[in-house]
């Protein structure tokens, strides 16, 4: 079920976010024209649509992270060591670019997501080290803190993308 | 080579983490690094404190980590540790970021609990 959510979302968002920030500039431009001086009106909706577009840009990163979680998950049921280290190589890349935007996004707005992030690239950094010293260690136990972590993160993103897309189309409308 | 500066700004750290903890504002988690590891994050930061051997004893390594997962300061404390204060205040916070992250209060006052249940029920 999750995986159908992250699929509305990735498809909904790529349809709509930008020509959606598209078209909110232009109305937020027309409506603030109308009672402000222009120069302030332009500034005013370039600004909403370069929000818009960082929003569109972490909604579609979202099933990328759910994406990478499944990799890692199919990566240990193999056994493979090497497939495991890849896929939280990529998690910490991938996590720490979805950080930025959400700071872009909604800056001081999202405690709780960040610490969460904050949380699986540390634990992720952990689980590196102890798989390289100990490449014998099982995979399962060794792993264990570290998917629990991530788990713990696209649980809040889901929670995020669902309002951001929320967002996205309210603005668009006003 | 850890600079004198960054002790005393990690001993700071740990003071009021203790306090935190103690007092039961913030929650530690375990480290995926070892099972004598725990982790507790702000928004863009990490602070780790483990047994160095994984037997719950000195030497213990408290470690900071930055948004990338980074270290940027590390501190070992040995039992030949100069500061007798600080050495002590190192060993109360491994101690409590360990019962944080195994949550050994609410386990064990959950089995009370469960024990009184036991034993004012009828014996079958």
């Amino acid at each position: 079920m999750a995986v159908s959510v992250y699929y509305w979302i990735e498809h909904i968002s790529t349809i709509s976010a930008v020509p959606l920030a598209l078209v909110g500039f232009g109305i937020t431009f027309w409506q603030l024209f109308k009672t402000r001086r222009a120069a302030l009106a332009a500034r005013i909706a370039a600004e909403n649509a370069t929000r818009n577009i960082n929003r569109g840009t972490l909604i579609m990163l979202l099933p990328q992270l759910m994406y990478v979680e499944g990799e890692l998950d199919e990566a240990i049921r193999r056994r493979s060591l090497d497939l495991t280290l890849s896929s939280l190589r990529t998690w910490r890349s991938q996590a720490t670019q979805v950080r930025g935007l959400i700071a872009l996004v909604a800056p001081g707005d999202n405690e709780k997501v960040l610490k969460s992030i904050q949380s699986s690239v540390s634990a992720v950094v952990s689980a590196k080290r102890r798989l390289t010293e100990s490449p014998n260690d099982d995979l399962v136990a060794a792993t264990r803190v570290v998917r629990k972590a991530i788990a713990a993160v696209t649980d809040e993103l889901g929670i995020l993308a669902v309002a951001e897309l929320a967002e996205v189309g309210g603005e668009s409308q006003q | 080579v850890t600079e004198q500066s960054d002790v005393a700004k990690l001993a700071t750290v740990s003071q009021r983490l203790l306090t935190l903890t103690l007092s039961g504002r913030i929650k530690w988690e375990k480290d995926p690094r070892s099972e004598d590891s725990y982790a507790y994050s702000t928004t863009d930061t990490t602070v780790i404190i483990r047994s160095q051997d994984a037997d719950n004893e000195l030497p213990y390594v408290i470690s900071v980590r930055d948004q990338d997962g980074d270290t940027v300061a590390s501190l070992t404390v040995a039992a030949s540790f100069s500061d007798l204060d600080q050495r002590n205040m190192f060993t109360d916070l491994y101690k409590a970021a360990r019962r944080s992250a195994l949550q050994v209060d609410g386990v064990l006052d959950r089995l009370i609990d469960e024990l009184e249940i036991e034993d004012k029920a009828e014996p079958n």
